[in-house]
Formats: C-alpha cells, structure tokens, sequence
C-alpha cells in the first residue's frame, strides 16, 4: 500500500521524465568526479528532491537507499536542548535545519562540523567526499546562512553541500554564488499528463485524455498534486469518467468559500466571521501567501476592472506586512476589511450611477 | 513687645555712652582669661571674675562699633551673658593656631552623642507635647525652653534656622543649665554659639528688611536666635540696619575661627551629653521648670510675639531658611557636624490618620450593625474560651451557614482591601476585651522555627498553669495577631503558614489572622481553620460622613462633590483618604484629579475605555495611550479581538461603506501596530512603545469611538496560536516519520499528502469494514506512522462542515485495527522518545480501547517474548527487570518482519521505548 506519488518515484537520473537534457548533465557533472556546492532550487512539486536523490545513487550507487533515521541533539549557548531528526546513509546526511526553528544556526554549524570533520572510512568508497543534504535552506534564518557560508568553504575538501529551496530569493547572495545553482522549473501541462498516463498504465487503468488535461490544469503544475489527485480520482470513482469531479484539497475549498463570504456581504459582523475562517487557515498552517494568492484570486474575479489594481495592490501589501509582522491574522484581516470597504464603496457609487 | 523694643531703643544710645568707659580694660582681661580657658580646658579653672567682664565689654563694644546691642537686659535675663564682638579678636587667634585640629577628632563622637540626643530629643518632645495643653501660650516657654529641652521638631514650624543650629546649641545650653553657675569655660563655646546666632539672625534679617516693620523683625528674630538672644533684638534700631548687614558680610571669616573654641569644650560636653541621653525626660524637665521660671515676667511680652509671629507668611520663613542654609555652609567648611543639617519640617504634629484612628469599636466607618464583621469578631472573641474550654462538642460549622458565630474555629481571619481597617478593628477589638495582644506582622520573621520557639512560649500557657493558677483556664487573656499573613513568604518566611496552622490547631489562645486577599492560593489551607470574616469596602455615604466631620475639625473646607470623588478615586481606602485631605489641607490644593488613585485597570475596562466615545470627552491624547500601557503586552490582542464589535458614532444615515471604511481605518492601523510590535521585540527598541500604543490602541479607539455593542472576549489569538503550534508539532513529527517515503517539504505534505494518506489508510476500512484492516496496517506501516500519528492525520486533515471520516467506520473495525496494530507493534525506522505527552490527543474511542490491548498482550505472551528476544541477536534493547523488557522484545521481534534494510536497532528500542511505557501503567 503506497501511494502512486512515492510507487513510481523515478530513482535513477536516466528514468526521469522531464527536464531530460539537465538530467544528462547532472550525469555528467557526476561521472567527472567532483563537482561543486549545488543549490537546487524550483516549485514545490516539480522533482527537485527526486532528482537530488537520483544524483547521489549515481554518485554513490544504490548504497544511499540504504537509509536510517537518527535524532541528533544540540545544545544551545543558553543550555537548551534541542533534537533534530536526521536521514542518513552511508554516504549522505539529510536535515532539515529549519526544524529546529530559531537555533538553526547551531544545528548547521554543529551538523556540518560533525559530519565533515571525518574522511569517507571506506577507501574504497567511490567518493573522498560526503554529501550533506539540506532542504528547506530558504527558510533558514539569516543567521544560519552566515554560519553556512564559512563553513561551506572550510569544509569543501570533505564534504560537498546540496541545497534545496523552492525559491533562491530567500537565500543570501554569498550563499548563491558558492553554490552552482540547478533551477528545476515545474513541468508543464504535457509533461504532467504524460506522466499521469504512464502511471495509469502501469497501474493497469484506463484514463481519459479530458480527465487528464484537467487534472493538470487544477494541479497548478505541480506533479506531486497532479499525482495525489489522480489517485484520489481513482479511489473516488473507477472506472473514470472524463467529467467526473475532481477532488481539490479541503484547504482551496475553504479559502474559496471565504472568499465567497466575502463577497456576501461587507459588515463588521461579516468580517467577524471571516476571521474565524482566517483563524481556521491559519491554525491548519495554511502559508499566508497561499491564502492571500486565492483569496486575490477568487476575490478579483467579482472585481470591477477599475478596483481590480487597487486590491491588488492591497494583497501585495498586506501579504508584505504579514512577512513583516509576527501575527498573521492581524494583516489578513486588515486587508479583508479593506477589501470591503473599497469593495462597498465602489458598489455604493455604481448603484448611484445607475439610479 | 513693641512698645518694650521701642523703649529699649529710646534707651539704648544712653546706656551705650556710659559704659564706654570701661571698655579697653575689658578687653585686655578678657583676652588673657578666654586663652587660659582654652588651654586648660577644664571647668575647675574657671572663675565667675572673667564671665561678668567680658559681658560688660561686650556691651560697651557693641555700642562702640554698632551700637546695636542694649547692654542691660542681656545680663538680667540670662545671668552669664558672652562677649560679643569683643570676644571675637581673641578667639580668633587662637583659633588660628591649634584649635582646628580639636575639632576634627571630637566630630565623630560628637556626631554620635548628637544622633544619640537626637532620638531622645524626639521622645521628650512628644512628652512634652502631651503634657502641655495650652499650645499657644506655652510658644512663649517654648521659644525660651526648648533650646534646652531641644524641641528642634517644633522649633522648625516657628523658626526654620534653627534646626540648624539647634543640637549644638541646644547642647551646650544644657550643660549649663545644669551646671547652673556660669562657668568659665562655657563662655567661649556660649559666645561662638551666640555669635553664630546673631548672624543667623542679621541674615535672616536681610532678605525680610525692608518689608518688615520692627517689631514684627523682633519677634521674628527671637524665634531664630533663641532667648540668649532675645535682648539684642530689642536693641536692634530700624536705623541701624545697614550696620547690621555689613556685620553679616563681616561674620563669616570670623565664624569659622569662632566655633574652634566651643568645639574644644565638646569633649567634655560630650559625656554629659550621653549621661543626659540615659537619662532621658528628667534632665530635659528639670532645667526646663527652672527655665520657665526665670522666663515668666518675661513671658508677658512675649506673649504678644508669638501671637505676631503665628501670623507670619510662610515666604518670610523660608527666606529666612534659604539663607541660614546657606551660611552654614559657607561658614562651616567641615560639613560633617550634623548639627547644621536641617531637619525637615514636618507639616503637621500628627498625621490625620493617627490622629482620627478609631477610638473605639463604635468609630470604625462602615462597622457598626450586629451584622459586622466587628460584631462578630467581638463576639467571637468574647465567647472564644467559653466556645474552646467549654467541654461542648464543636462541630464544623457547613461553609454556606449564614449566622455562623465561629465558634468552631480557633482563629479568625479578617480579609479586605488595604485601608478598610482591619488592623485597627483587630486592635480595638482586643482593647475592648481586655485581651493582652502579640502581633506578629510582615516585618517580623516568622518562618516556622520563630514562630514555633517564640510564639508557642507566648501563648500556650495552658502547659504550666496548673502550677501556677491552680487550674484556671488562663491567667492572663492573651490573643496573637498575625498581620498580613499573607505577606508571608519567601525564604524568610518558609514554613511559616504550615506552622500558624499547627499553632491554630493546638492553640489555647484566640488567633486573628489578617490578610488582603483571601482568596489567594496561599490562603486556602489557612481558611480552613479559621473563621472566615471578609471586610468589605465601606459605602462612599459611610464614608462621607467620618470624613466631613474630620474636615469640619480640621477647618477644612471641601465641598460635597469633591469629597466624593476623593472618596471614589481612593476607592474606599480609608487610610488613604485621609492622607489626602490632611495633604489638601496642607497644601491649599484644589486639584483633585492629582489624587487619582493610580489603580491598574483590567484588560477589559481599558478596552471599554478605549472605544468608549464618553471617556474620550475628558481624555488627552495621553490619557489615551496611557490605557494601552495598563498592560502593553496583551492590549493589542484585546483592540484587535473586539473592534470589530464597536459601534461608531455615525449617524444612521450615513453609508455603509463610510461605516466600513472605519473599519477597514481601525484594521490597518492594527496591522501598523503588530508590525511596530515586531520590530519592538525583535530589536529591544522599547522605546517605540507609544508609537505601538498609538497604532495598537489610540488609532482605532478614535476612529471607531462609539461604545462596544457586545460583550467584550478575551483574545482568541492566544488559543488560536497555541493550537497553531500544537498541530504544527504535528505535522513535524508526520513529516519526520514519512520522510523516508516521502521527498516533499513539511508544507508539501500538509498542502497535498495529508487527504490523500488518511484516505489510503481508512478507505480499505470504511469499504471492506474488519477485512480491509492488514490492508490499512500495510499502509501504516509502509509510511512508518504510529498509531499516534494517525490521529494527527485526521485532527490536521479535519476542516469545519467536513465530515469525519472516522465516523464512518465502525467501531468494530476501529477495535480491531487497534488490536492488530498492537499485535503487530509499530515498525519503525526511528526512535520515539519514551516519554510521550500524557494526553496530546484528544478523548477517541482508540486510546482506550489502545489501553485495553495493552493489558490483553501483556497477559498472554511474557514468556514466548523472553526466547525471541534471545534468538534476535540484532537486538540491542536494554532489557528492563520489570514487564517493560518483555514487551519490548515482542515489538522488536514482530519488526524484524516487517523492515529488514531499516535498522532493526532503532525497532527494537521503539519496542523498549512502548517497553518502557508499559511498564509504567
């Protein structure tokens, strides 16, 4: 019992489906023997770590499949403990620095040090050096990435770094230019219903080719969601049927229906009620920016064009004090009321204009 | 007074000229005579012959020079009058020499005798202050006796140079007035003293000249001076006024040399001093009768002085203190005598709320009623023995009674705010009685061991009675009271209340207990032995009455209005209260907004007042802000919950978008505020605090002033964040789990795995019911989750209006996955911490059932676990004596199926970890 997204992950750089011509060069890079800091970088969903995977097993061999969980333990300068769950192999360490929330900076200078300051054991190993795997490096703290910048230098004779980040704009500069930096674009919708097509295959269904292309329009190019939606289509309902409804994730629904709300009515007591659904997101761990995009999103679609820019420009604004500020609800709902009141107000001068 | 300074002054030219004579002889003696004194230092070798010679040269000096001093009456009044400006020239060459250095050892003694002085001063003053009843009349005895006596606190009302002055000089006064024979030696020390005093006076003097006719300057001066002094200021002509400064300018390089020969006769003035301090009131009377005395012919005129002087404006005072402030300091380079600090001044004799305490029970404000908590414990009190002692059966009264009389309980507890007079009604209570009482308050120590050692040895005299009384139940009645118990803490105080319970309990004398707030943790075992008498605040009608007949007696005017709102500003504090009025009283103030008592208000009366548009009326910008500093860290979370529940003063025609723009004003200005908030916290940049109170609080409080339609809530942020917190915990602990399976982010898996999961395990349950569940165990398995994590799956998969799919399985199906699963144990690639939260999850219908299992499992198959763990020799578990070890192995053996390339260590110490947990239940 696994799900079609994990069964038929691709684990070798010749098996990937798309972005073949980058595949053959991380091939490349590899067979040379040595290779720089890598710095992967794309949209969630378009196979960053399935290609970082398939770089070490042909770096390593199938020997990196061999994996174990560890806890690692740090204490802070103030005394704190502070556990960091860790997969390694043989020949590799993964973490996820941003685990550890604000002591990242202890856990990557503490990691790095550790695991870099030993030579491969194994002389016949293929490799001098060690690979660690951070994920998540965008959402380091500043810090951290200061601490990693020096290190990544100090230790380049034992260990080679492989970062991974959905986006290089949270990344300092200084780290970018150590890093040869691999951008992993989302596949496209061809690419995704190609892949959809694959899987059903080899799963033995059938599925049509409508099904499919909207599959991967709702799945914002996104394969690991195009996948997931995919099987929930088949448990749902099979054989398939070309217009049967698509499962989308509760949480797009829900932002949906705020947005729907929104636009019911424009009161304080309205705006109370859309609180507690903001509230609901946000207790879920919904990203901030993910609700602001659909409920822009939702909301421009009843806009006027003429207020379209204006709320726009209200979204951007707020989705950038959220970033500024520590509660998120406190902006969310400053740009719904905002929303409203532009909102109202532009109704009010139509109807007048009508009359 | 006037007419006799005036006839002196008609006097003074004759008596001048006919004693002018003499005086180049007088000095010439005077000058060998003051330099033998000085030498010798000893009473013994002074002779009478030199103290009336220098007297008279004195004289014919002064009204050679000045011509301000009338000779005759200075002789009369004080017997051994100094040497003025003629004994100045000798001293001063003496001084020159040697004396400085006598000075400089003799302080640090001195200064002790002073202190010493100074407390027994205070006491004979309070003594004398009783005793006296004519206060008026008595000024005149006053102004002659005190510099004996050393009134220095009442001194300081009248004449505010003489604090000063007055210890020292008041020192030396005593040493002769007891003497009684004007002694040689005094007179050196007398003339610098004198001396220093005239020029206290002449600058007294100087600021006040012009303004002040003569006889009021007199009157004025003989305060200052003191009654040595008293004849010269009659002989002060309004003409020579002029003269009288320049001898203040003069004075100073004189001066310093001047107190060098007092100083000398300290040494031996200083032993007196210390056998007058033992002694105490009885020295300080004994000169004092003889002084009033010698002062009542005088005191006919002086009479008329005082009078003159009570009228004086307190301007004319302090200028008279600034600048006697400011000679000692010029011409007193060694500042370390104290005799030249002035001593504050206090306003008033006795403060009002000593000076109106309750006399009797009857006078407490707002306890009169049989109904009072004062009733009760008197009555309680009274009948305490009889309750304790009286062989009746007590039973515990049930804590709702109503006319419960206590008599139950071996203590008492009074509770109320501060002020409402507890303290006093315990006191008064006792008096009343005839109780002899202990206190104990927050000043004493009473941690367990002092309590025990002395507190038990004070009262439970029931041990040794019979010995003593033969019998009776107590000899003397005693009650202990324990202020402010519940100030008792800290190291200081450890043990402290445990031991007052046991004292309570063996108690064989009434106990009364006081504290503010009683129901406060640290109270709760004490409430339960004691009866339980809760103060509450008198009525402002109550407490009006009490207060207007104190102002009435006070002469002070206070209108009715403004007395209320005293009254209500204190909030009921009597204490306080009067402390205002007896300051209003003091300071003619009118401002009563001043005496605002500064209480914290709550969190949600600062919210109210923020949005309230009738607050706002009277409110500065200020005032505002100051409400967000009530408590700045939980204010905005308060704007921000309930703003939206304002409603704003606009007209109801206005539109609604204008109503909402408010809103959308009041959000964003919100928005501002977090965002200082951030910066505030992040950076420690305190000091943007009021820009945060203006976004977090004022902003919004204006633009949506109006008044809260609804109840006010507290901030659902906090709940909301900690619940944001705890299901982020665990979505880690998920995506910690899967990762082995998994490559997405933490956010990939919330966003896209988590429905998808939760379906792969419980879809084959909801569909094939028991059947489907080694299907939902593969699952489990497959992606290394917990039972635990399951349940998180499904809380962070659960959005509101969408139906739990656990509802749509059965329970039956439910059990038995719990039993498979448990049969099966968790196969793990990692290591779950064996201590896991107690009840992270919610109440489900698996945890208990999860229990049951437990049990079964443990009952069966001990002994089967014991061979495999032996035959798995991979397995590094640290085996346990208890039953956790045994099941341990089974969840490390069941494992080794299920994973062969995952380390099968970790597996086994998941099994130790679930071991472990066993072992505990």
């Amino acid at each position: 019992m696994t799900l079609w997204v994990d069964k038929y992950r691709p684990n070798s750089l010749l098996k990937l489906d798309y972005h073949k011509s980058q595949a053959t060069q991380l091939k490349n890079l590899v067979q040379q023997g040595d290779f720089p800091h890598l710095l992967f970088y794309g949209p969630s969903g378009a196979g960053k770590k399935t290609r970082i995977m398939a770089l070490l097993r042909e770096l390593y061999g199938s020997g990196v499949e061999r994996l174990r969980m560890e806890h690692m333990n740090f204490t802070t300068p103030s005394n704190k403990k502070i556990e960091v769950m860790t997969v390694a192999s043989n020949y590799h360490i993964e973490v996820n620095p941003s685990d550890a929330g604000i002591y990242d900076r202890i856990v990557v200078m503490e990691l790095i040090k550790n695991a870099a300051a030993t030579h491969q054991l194994d002389s016949s190993g293929q490799r001098d050096f060690k690979v660690i795997l951070l994920t998540e490096v965008d959402r380091l703290s500043k810090d951290a990435q200061h601490a990693l910048r020096r290190t990544m230098e100090k230790y380049v004779a034992t260990c080679r770094l492989i970062l991974c980040a959905n986006s290089t704009s949270q990344v300092i500069p200084a780290i970018r230019s150590r890093c040869l930096s691999i951008r992993v674009s989302a596949p496209t919708k061809p690419e995704i219903t190609s892949i959809l097509f694959n899987i059903c295959r080899k799963e033995g269904l059938q599925l049509p080719e409508d099904l499919a292309d909207r599959i991967a329009d709702k799945c914002d190019r996104n394969l690991r969601r195009a996948i997931l939606m995919c099987e929930a289509c088949k448990v749902k309902q099979y054989p398939f049927t070309s217009n049967q409804p698509i499962v989308e994730p509760d949480w797009l629904t829900f932002i949906q229906d705020t947005a729907r709300s929104i636009l019911s009515e424009q009161s304080p007591k309205k705006l109370l009620e859309v609180r507690a659904k903001l509230y609901e997101m946000l207790v879920h761990g919904i990203p901030t920016d993910l609700i602001f995009k659909f409920l822009l999103r939702d909301l421009a679609k009843s806009c006027d064009m003429t207020i379209k820019t204006e709320v726009t420009e209200l979204a951007a604004k707020y989705e950038h004090q959220v970033h500024k500020g520590s509660k998120d609800i406190f902006h969310l709902e400053a740009f719904v009321a905002r929303f409203m009141s532009v909102y109202l107000k532009f109704m009010e001068e139509s109807v007048r204009g009508m009359i | 007074m006037s007419k006799d300074i005036r006839s002196f002054f008609n006097a003074s030219p004759k008596a001048a000229t006919s004693k002018l004579s003499s005086k180049t002889n007088g000095i010439a003696n005077t000058k060998k005579k003051k330099r033998a004194v000085i030498e010798s230092d000893s009473d013994e070798e002074a002779t009478p012959t030199v103290v009336k010679k220098p007297k008279q040269n004195e004289v014919k000096k002064k009204t050679e020079t000045t011509s301000k001093y009338f000779p005759a009456s200075a002789k009369d009044v004080f017997g051994s009058a100094p040497v003025k400006r003629v004994s100045r020239s000798p001293v001063k060459k003496k001084a020159k020499t040697d004396e400085l250095k006598i000075e400089e050892h003799d302080d640090s003694d001195f200064e002790a005798a002073l202190l010493q002085l100074d407390v027994t001063e205070q006491w004979c003053y309070n003594q004398l202050m009783k005793t006296s009843s004519s206060h008026k009349n008595g000024e005149s005895s006053k102004t002659a006796s005190p510099e004996k006596s050393k009134e220095s606190p009442s001194k300081p009302k009248e004449s505010p140079s003489k604090p000063k002055e007055s210890p020292s000089k008041s020192i030396v006064r005593k040493d002769e007035r007891k003497k009684e024979s004007p002694s040689k030696t005094d007179s050196p020390k007398r003339e610098s003293s004198r001396i220093r005093n005239k020029s206290e006076c002449s600058t007294k003097e100087s600021p006040i000249k012009k303004e002040s006719p003569p006889k009021k300057r007199g009157s004025l001066k003989k305060e200052v001076i003191s009654e040595d002094e008293e004849e010269d200021d009659r002989k002060v002509s309004p003409a020579k006024r002029n003269s009288l400064t320049k001898k203040e300018t003069l004075k100073e390089s004189p001066m310093k040399k001047l107190e060098v020969p007092k100083v000398s006769s300290e040494s031996k003035v200083r032993s007196k001093l210390q056998a007058f301090a033992k002694t105490g009131s009885k020295s300080v009377s004994e000169p004092e009768a003889k002084r009033v005395k010698v002062e009542e012919e005088k005191q006919s005129s002086i009479k008329k002085e005082t009078l003159l002087f009570s009228s004086e404006t307190p301007s004319s005072q302090s200028s008279g203190y600034e600048s006697s402030g400011s000679i000692s300091s010029s011409t007193q380079p060694s500042s370390s005598n104290p005799s030249t600090v002035p001593t504050p001044v206090p306003i008033n004799d006795q403060l009002w709320v000593e000076k109106y305490k309750p006399q009797s029970v009857k006078h407490i404000v707002g306890q009169q009623g049989p109904k009072s908590c004062v009733a009760k414990l008197m009555n309680w009190l009274q009948n305490w023995h009889k309750n304790q002692f009286g062989g009746r059966k007590l039973v515990r009264p049930s804590p709702w009674a109503k006319d419960d009389d206590g008599a139950y309980f071996k203590a008492a507890l009074l509770s109320g705010r501060p002020g409402v007079g507890k303290t006093t009604t315990a006191h008064l209570v006792c008096k009343e009685l005839g109780f002899d009482m202990v206190e104990f308050n927050a000043s004493d120590t009473r941690s367990k061991r002092l309590l025990h050692e002395e507190v038990t040895e004070l009262l439970s005299s029931k041990s040794l009675n019979p010995y003593f009384s033969g019998g009776k139940a107590v000899t003397s009645k005693h009650c202990l009271v324990m202020d402010e118990v519940d100030g008792m803490a800290g190291n200081e105080d450890r043990g402290g209340m445990q031991e007052l319970i046991q004292l309570i309990k063996t108690s064989k004398v009434p106990i009364i207990c006081m504290c503010n707030d009683r129901s406060h943790p640290k109270m709760r075992s004490l409430l339960n032995y004691c009866f339980d008498l809760s103060f509450s605040r008198p009525r402002i009608e109550q407490l009006r009455g009490a207060m207007m007949s104190i102002c009435f007696k006070e002469k002070l005017k206070l209108p009715k209005d403004v007395l209320d709102n005293i009254i209500t500003n204190c909030e009921q504090d009597i204490r306080l209260i009067l402390n205002h009025l007896s300051m209003l009283a003091a300071n003619n103030l009118t401002d009563i907004e001043a005496i605002k008592k500064h209480t914290k208000l709550g969190p949600w009366d600062v919210l109210r007042k923020v949005f309230s548009a009738a607050d706002h009326k009277t409110m500065s910008i200020y005032d505002k802000s100051d409400l967000f500093f009530h408590d700045y860290s939980i204010a905005p979370l308060f704007v921000q919950e309930n703003y939206l529940s304002v409603v704003p003063n606009l007209p109801d025609s206005a539109k609604k978008s204008k109503r909402m723009a408010l809103f959308a004003d009041a959000a964003e200005s919100i928005s501002y505020g977090d965002l200082t908030d951030k910066i505030l916290r992040s950076t420690n940049s305190w000091s943007l605090l009021p820009t945060q109170a203006m976004f977090a609080s004022v902003i919004p409080g204006t633009v949506l002033e109006g008044y809260i339609g609804n109840k006010i809530n507290f901030p659902a942020w906090l709940g909301k964040n900690s619940r944001r917190n705890k299901l982020d915990r665990f979505l880690q602990e998920i995506h910690q789990h899967t990762r082995l399976r998994v490559s997405g982010s933490k956010q990939a898996i919330n966003l896209d795995y988590l429905v998808s999961l939760r379906d792969l395990i419980l879809q084959p349950l909801i569909r094939n019911g028991t059947e489907g569940v080694p299907q939902a165990l593969a699952a489990l398995q497959n992606y290394d989750l917990v039972k635990e994590d399951l349940e998180s799956l499904l809380e962070l998969s659960q959005w509101p209006d969408k139906k739990d799919p656990m509802s749509l399985i059965e329970s039956k199906t439910k059990a038995a996955l719990t039993r498979a699963y448990n049969k099966t144990g968790p196969a793990c690639p990692y290591a779950i911490p064996s201590v896991k939260k107690g009840s992270k999850r919610g109440p489900s219908d698996e945890t208990d059932e999860l229990g049951i299992e437990d049990g079964d499992a443990e009952g069966d198959d001990p002994d089967d676990e014991e061979d495999d763990n032996l035959d798995d020799g991979m397995i590094v578990v640290k085996k346990t004596a208890n039953k956790g070890g045994a099941s341990s192995s089974k969840g490390a053996s069941t494992s080794k199926g299920a994973s062969t390339s995952r380390g099968a260590p970790k597996a086994g110490a998941r099994g130790g970890g679930r071991g472990g947990k066993r072992g505990k239940k």
